[in-house]
């Protein structure tokens, strides 16, 4: 798991004090704490708090009652998408046309929620981050003011900055994939920034004479999609660090935890979705909801200092609210499962979430409480290196999405890598710029066991390229399963290095990454018979006995995001025993089954099973993985080896499986 | 704090959206940038698993269905241009107007199975504008203030919802949820103290309503349902306070012609 977070609960009820009477929040806060809820989460709107006088005092109110009836309040203070205010409740005179952010073709980045859709402005617009840094700046002073004559707010009061806008910056792509669009913000406030960011970075002397020549080579047009993408993560990471640095100005008392707060319901990727539905209303896309909550847990940000805790909000803005119950709870329930187990969770409204039936919400939870105590853990084996978070990726990451999930976690920022003692596989991107200091770090987090997958490219400096040349001096092997790659010891790791290429087909990327898995041991503890469901599967938290035989008990999550019931055969490669879950997490039923390789399930539509299984050996399972690799090399190098020595034997028109197996 | 764009009461109050209950196929509405479908959607199945592929790939898949297509250049450009609009209920109608416009000049926009020119069997010419908001933007216009509002009081069991809509010149300007605590902290204030006070407090005219949630609900998913507001005014009268002749003769003319 990633390390350096403070666990946070993971369900937030969202109450913004600005949208209700005083009497209201009244009635709100006692409900709440009748009802057992000691937390809640509101936004601080921009334009209220920087004109409305009365938003002082409405603040003031707020945390005098909540303080009062004890209810840790947590206020975004960032500004974030999904607010029910005009705009967003951004100042309206800041989103002016020359404060736009656009895309690549020059054209406004549209948000297309009520109460009004809207341009998002740019980071890069020295007029918009001027007023945001004053903003900031306010809020930091009237925290400064608020802490002296009441300080007893500041006891169950946390701030939270999040990533704002930068996710945003990105236009739909005609794929599948939430992220197939070109991302980035292509403004003309970015093109001075741009030249200037790039020419101090590549100004360094490792990068004065590399394969891809001198200095200037860098800047050319062919690796401008590269250094665009660095260029925007590295522009996302200073505005964090800045806003955190601009809330501590005075505030240092401040307790702040910076968050990833993903609004589904305004992904750039629904941008047409939303335009179909102001025409046509009453269109859901509640599959596309669903597998938006799969490719956007897996992104894990790093904030100005700390780790960003991933947490959606359905807003009720959009298309949330109009969902039945039953996919009300199938979303919910897969945020709380996916974003949870990465130290987030989620933000709901309260008329969604009373609207659920009690038996739901107290199970619901009884999960949460569970994933904060870490009672279960998702392990994260692997992870995915990207120059930037929210940018289209290729073959090779579509192949370890489809392959990995949901074990993956895709990072930018090598302060998470470093952080992150569980993962045993690191895959770099073909697109990142590798410095001599990163490699080393990477070679080091590699050298303890741990297996680095490195693209051959031209984007290593030249210190970096002599360290990897030196390192495939070492005894290497040579495969290809598709696609080619070396493999290297490194101390008690391993180190591939594949050469990509946009050219090779699904499969051959697929095989290549079955092969990476084999070579990390990372294990694949069950499958499913029906492509259509999605399966979660956490680790129990073991004691130090369990943990030695390398016995736990693992929870699986079968997830039917379709509208109708399907029985899939669920099956392992060991024989387990499989028990239902009871009322609690702690209470199972008492049937267990018989011990068996496969078990047939129903899972209804729109619903999550769950299920226990005991009896999985973890040792074994990651031996057998090695096993069933070696063996395919074996059986490579026999076919090369034939194919070299028969004239006109060629295995690839030729049907070996059988009398291999 | 009042919020002005109370998007979600308003919400509640005048969208109501039913499913079609013709026996005809809704056609499948499509964005395509060139020939790739980038956003696509039916009312009976989900078919994004199609998102990237090309409508002659869908068309061959659903041969007896119609199909919309928008390019994405000219959606582009409406959204755009939408951004002028105050609301997103403002902004709604203005990019239905524009889809409808263009369907009329673009004929390749409708691959239609049966007759190609059946516009009336798709929804874009069915979507009811709400029967309050279509009333105010009529001839109405002419007898109605130039600028005023609608207070509209909506109660269900325990639950109500109110809601002061702005009108100037027919057209919604803008919505809030108003706040009658400074009137009566313990009491609820009746509706004529709450429309009084609304007066006072804006200083234009305020018609009040005060219906049934679910009669309101009722009204609302009808074309024309004014023989019903009619029937349930005489029954009771304090349904719409301020009420004035002019009002009653409103509401009976628009049951009467149905115009």
């Amino acid at each position: 798991m990633f390390g350096g977070y403070v666990n946070v609960y993971p369900f937030f009820l969202l109450i913004n004090y600005w949208e209700h009477t005083y009497q209201e929040l009244l009635d709100y806060c006692d409900c709440l704490v009748q009802s057992g809820t000691h937390r809640i989460i509101s936004f601080i709107p921009w334009q209220l708090a920087e004109t409305d006088t009365s938003h002082t005092q409405l603040l003031h109110a707020f945390l005098q009652m909540t303080s009062e009836r004890k209810i840790h309040v947590f206020l975004v203070v960032t500004p974030e998408l999904g607010l029910h205010l005009s705009n967003n409740g951004l100042p309206k005179d800041i989103l002016s046309e020359k404060n736009q952010a656009q895309n690549q073709s020059l054209q406004p980045l549209i948000v297309g929620l009520p109460p009004r859709a809207f341009s998002l402005p740019s980071f890069f617009s020295s007029e918009f981050t001027k007023r945001y840094y004053n903003f900031l700046s306010r809020i930091d002073q009237l925290f400064f003011d608020m802490k002296k004559n009441q300080p007893h707010f500041f006891e169950r009061l946390t701030i939270i900055l999040t990533g704002s806008f930068w996710k945003y910056y990105r236009e739909p792509g005609a794929s599948q994939s939430f992220f197939g669009g070109i991302a980035g913000d292509f403004s003309p406030h970015v093109g001075e920034s741009y030249r200037q960011c790039i020419d101090h970075f590549f100004s360094q002397k490792e990068y004065s004479m590399t394969s891809a020549g001198t200095t200037n080579t860098w800047k050319t047009r062919s690796l401008d999609e590269c250094n665009r993408r660095w260029f925007y993560q590295h522009s996302e990471d200073a505005q964090r660090y800045r806003s955190f640095q601009s809330l501590q100005k005075k505030s240092t008392f401040l307790e702040i935890k910076e968050f990833e707060l993903f609004t589904p319901e305004a992904d750039p990727e629904l941008k047409y979705f939303n335009f179909l539905r102001m025409i046509y209303p009453g269109q859901l896309a509640f599959k596309r909801l669903s597998d938006w909550i799969d490719e956007n847990s897996v992104r894990v940000s790093y904030g100005g200092f700390s780790a960003a805790l991933p947490f959606v909000q359905w807003s009720g803005m959009g298309s949330f609210s109009e969902f039945s119950n039953l996919e009300k709870e199938f979303l919910i329930l897969k945020s709380l499962l996916l974003f949870g187990a990465r130290h987030g969770g989620l933000i709901l409204d309260p008329s969604d979430w009373f609207s659920l039936s009690e038996n739901f919400r107290s199970r619901f939870e009884m999960l949460a409480s569970a994933l904060k105590n870490e009672e279960f853990q998702l392990n994260y084996d692997i992870v995915y290196f990207s120059p930037h978070l929210w940018s289209a990726h290729g073959p090779l990451w579509h192949a370890l999405f489809r392959l990995g999930f949901p074990k993956i976690g895709m990072i930018s920022s090598k302060e998470l890598l470093f952080k992150n003692k569980n993962a045993q596989l690191l895959i770099v991107d073909p697109e990142l710029i590798i410095n001599y200091e990163l490699l080393k770090k990477m070679l080091a987090w590699a050298a303890v066991g741990r297996v680095l997958v490195l693209p051959k490219s031209n984007l290593y400096s030249k210190n970096a390229e002599k360290e990897l040349s030196f390192l495939l001096r070492s005894k290497n092997i040579e495969v290809d399963m598709g696609v080619p790659y070396q493999l290297c010891s490194l101390g008690d790791g391993k180190v591939i290095l594949y050469n990509f290429s946009d050219k090779k087909n699904n499969l051959a990327w697929q095989n290549f990454i079955h092969s990476v898995l084999s070579i990390s041991e990372i294990e694949s503890y069950c499958r499913i018979s029906d492509a259509r469901l999605s399966l979660v599967f956490f680790e129990e938290k073991s004691s130090q006995t369990e943990a030695l035989s390398g016995m736990k008990r693992l929870i699986v999550f079968i997830l039917n995001p379709t509208q109708k019931d399907i029985t899939t055969d669920l099956i392992f490669s060991t024989s387990v025993q499989m028990t239902e879950l009871g009322d609690s997490w702690k209470n199972l039923n008492n049937s267990s089954s018989a011990r068996a390789k496969k078990f047939s399930l129903k899972i209804n539509a729109r619903g999550i099973h769950c299920a226990f299984f005991d009896g999985i050996d973890f040792i074994t399972l990651r031996e057998n993985r090695l096993a069933t690799f070696i063996s395919q090399e074996t059986k490579n190098n026999v076919l090369e080896a034939a194919e070299s020595e028969l004239p006109g034997l060629n295995s690839l028109e030729t049907e070996w499986s059988e009398p291999w197996n | 704090m009042e919020l002005n764009f109370h998007w979600k009461t308003f919400r509640t109050v005048f969208l109501t959206y039913s499913q079609s209950t013709s026996n005809l196929l809704e056609p499948l509405y499509i964005v395509a940038e060139k020939r790739t479908i980038i956003a696509l959607f039916s009312d009976t199945e989900d078919l994004s698993d199609w998102i990237g592929s090309t409508y002659e790939e869908l068309l061959d898949a659903f041969p007896q269905r119609n199909f919309i297509i928008y390019p994405r250049e000219k959606v582009d450009h409406w959204l755009e241009m939408s951004l002028s609009q105050s609301h997103f209920y403002d902004q709604a109608l203005f990019l239905r107007e524009q889809a409808k416009s263009y369907l009329a000049n673009h004929p390749e926009a409708i691959i239609s199975t049966s007759d190609k020119g059946s516009l009336r069997h798709f929804r874009i010419d069915r979507i009811p504008e709400h029967f309050l908001l279509k009333a105010l933007n009529s001839w109405w216009l002419k007898i109605l203030p130039e600028y005023y509002a609608i207070y509209l009081d909506l109660s269900e069991n325990h639950t109500s919802w109110s809601l002061l809509v702005f009108i100037q010149r027919g057209k919604v300007i803008t919505f809030q949820v108003p706040d009658f605590t400074s009137i009566s902290k313990t009491n609820p204030p009746s509706l004529r103290q709450r429309i009084e006070f609304l007066k006072s407090r804006h200083l234009i005219p305020i018609q009040g309503i005060s219906v049934a949630f679910q009669q309101w609900k009722e009204w609302s998913s009808l074309e024309n349902p004014w023989h019903q507001i009619v029937h349930a005014l005489k029954k009771d009268k304090q349904k719409v306070i301020p009420q004035g002749f002019g009002i009653q003769l409103l509401i009976r003319t628009k049951s009467f012609l149905g115009i």
